[in-house]
């Protein structure tokens, strides 16, 4: 199971690539392999106000559909427009190509609840 | 035979490990007077001869009139092969296609029944049927509103006013707004006074043709609201669209309709059949079952149910509906009876009940204390006023074998279908003329 030490994770199974006030969102290679493949996502619009806690897209499985969750609270500055034609780079490439979207957020990112790669390891018991 | 889910000794022993004594102890809390003391208060059996002598009895209550009524449902013929192929016990007895390795037949019509609404429709996707009409229309206004987070829907004053019943009452607890649209004096809804600046209008819901029969123009509010996230929901008799311009190329964004009309009577209400046909876009959006075409692993042909992710089965309470099943034996005989027909046969259909329709009308616009309200733009109902009683006189009717509905008290109502004859119709007016 891949992880990477650059970047954050969250309980929800998402990782988070902080670029000044602004995050990249995207979900981790533990959460597509349990998924399996992926078939359809449904992103958020740019522009778009989010909640932190809220969701910002569905992925949808063959078996299942999960939600996105945005940890902060911002505007949604980017999309990956890429995996709406090809929804299996989230499998293939979770923490580059399969990217969901980015947010840029008002608070501090230091007031949400984050994991390293070491404590996300431990949460997924491996 | 009594059906014991479990022995004496292993009820003491649950409702001792829940800490009650009895039965009427675990129950204690439901107020006295709501328990049933007696037995149900339901009579011995009867035999099966007496049985069958009670039900004649009742049934030959029924007095089976000429109608003149639509509204809604109307009293189409039904060719006998319909009735035959749809009681075969294959399908008769089938159940939900959940293993689709044994279930072949069923998924394949209902995929062709999709395909021939989406034909009849011009839209690009349809389910596997609803409910009825009215909790079709109710489904598409949620549909809309989960898609685009508004709420605001407008309706048209010519909705069938039964259908407008069901969307209110889904729409109480769900936060919906239904705003009434006026009337114009043509019989059709008037958008003069939609107010597209806020933009937060879910949908708007046009019945065509409308309630009094009238048709509607639904390109006349698509072209305006194209560019906004408003989607129109187009309402239809599924038997009509194989002469009118269908929603699909009328920009209409989700059609749905009643489809009794395909093959079914009007069997007092019910069970009837909800049709549902959506474009693209919404095709995740759209509520109840889709069954797909695909291949097995030989590369053979084969149907299965497709994108349940969708469903609440897989998507539990984010599921945009509770619809899990359909109308799958009215679905059959619509099945049958558009593949009997086919387009050009719809449309002959349609011809014979228009032509018998504006000959009435024509001839009830002569009689004096008669008027047609709107004498075309019509399919095969209209409206009438009548200087007389309208109640007064659809009694009068019915006494002499005629069904006919007043809207109030000087407006009647009246559909032709394809089954009305000459004779019938001249008969009638016999009647309207000898009225005072």
């Amino acid at each position: 199971m891949e992880v990477l030490d650059s970047l954050l994770y969250t309980e929800d199974h998402e990782w988070l690539r902080i670029d000044n006030n602004k995050v990249y969102i995207g979900i981790t290679d533990f959460a597509q392999s349990e998924l399996g493949d992926i078939i359809f996502v449904e992103l958020p619009s740019i522009d778009d106000n989010v909640d932190a806690g809220g969701t910002i897209g569905t992925i949808e499985a063959v078996k299942t559909v999960a939600d996105v969750y945005t940890p902060i609270s911002g505007k949604i500055v980017e999309i990956n427009e890429n995996i709406v034609d090809q929804p299996e780079l989230i499998n293939s490439s979770p923490y580059e190509d399969g990217w969901i979207a980015c947010i840029e957020f008002n608070g501090s990112i230091d007031e949400v609840k984050t994991l390293s790669s070491q404590e996300y390891l431990k949460f997924i018991g491996k | 035979m009594k059906y014991i889910p479990c022995t004496k000794q292993e009820e003491k022993e649950i409702l001792s490990f829940l800490g009650y004594d009895s039965f009427e102890d675990f129950i204690s809390f439901v107020p006295k007077d709501l328990l049933v003391r007696d037995k149900y208060g339901i009579s011995k059996g009867l035999s099966e001869l007496e049985l069958l002598a009670h039900m004649k009895n009742l049934s030959s209550k029924n007095q089976e009139g000429i109608s003149f009524i639509g509204a809604g449902a109307y009293d189409k013929y039904v060719p006998t092969i319909v009735d035959f192929l749809s009681s075969r016990s294959e399908f008769y007895t089938a159940y939900t296609p959940y293993q689709a390795e044994v279930s072949q037949g069923t998924l394949q019509y209902l995929y062709e029944y999709q395909s021939m609404i989406c034909s009849l429709s011009g839209m690009d996707a349809a389910n596997a049927s609803l409910y009825d009409g009215a909790s079709a229309v109710a489904e598409a206004a949620i549909l809309a509103s989960g898609h685009n987070k508004l709420n605001k829907i407008l309706v048209s004053p010519f909705l069938n006013q039964n259908y407008l019943s069901v969307l209110k009452t889904h729409a109480k607890n769900l936060n919906l707004e239904i705003i009434m649209l006026s009337k114009n004096n043509h019989g059709l809804t008037s958008f003069d006074d939609i107010d597209f600046s806020d933009n937060d209008i879910s949908s708007i819901i046009i019945q065509s043709p409308n309630f009094i029969g009238q048709i509607e123009d639904w390109s006349k509010i698509s072209g305006r609201i194209k560019d906004l996230s408003t989607l129109l929901i187009g309402v239809s008799d599924p038997a009509t669209l194989s002469i009118l311009n269908p929603p699909g190329h009328c920009g209409v964004d989700i059609y749905v309709g009643e489809g009794q009309t395909l093959g079914n009577y009007l069997s007092y209400g019910g069970p009837y059949l909800g049709l549902m046909a959506v474009k693209n876009s919404l095709i995740r959006k759209i509520p109840g079952r889709i069954v797909g075409k695909t291949e097995d692993i030989d590369g053979k042909t084969g149907y299965t149910l497709t994108l349940q992710t969708r469903e609440q089965h897989i998507r539990r309470e984010r599921a945009t509906s509770n619809i899990c099943t359909n109308q799958g034996l009215i679905a059959l005989r619509a099945t049958l009876y558009l593949s009997l027909f086919g387009s050009e046969g719809l449309r002959k259909i349609n011809e014979l009940s228009m032509s018998l329709a504006y000959y009435m009308s024509n001839e009830i616009d002569k009689i004096e204390g008669f008027s047609v309200i709107h004498k075309s733009n019509f399919i095969n109902e209209f409206l009438i006023s009548t200087s007389c009683d309208a109640e007064d006189l659809a009694k009068k009717c019915l006494n002499k074998g005629y069904n006919l509905l007043p809207l109030s008290k000087n407006e009647i109502l009246i559909a032709v279908t394809e089954k009305r004859t000459k004779i019938q119709i001249d008969l009638l007016l016999d009647i309207f003329r000898a009225h005072k």
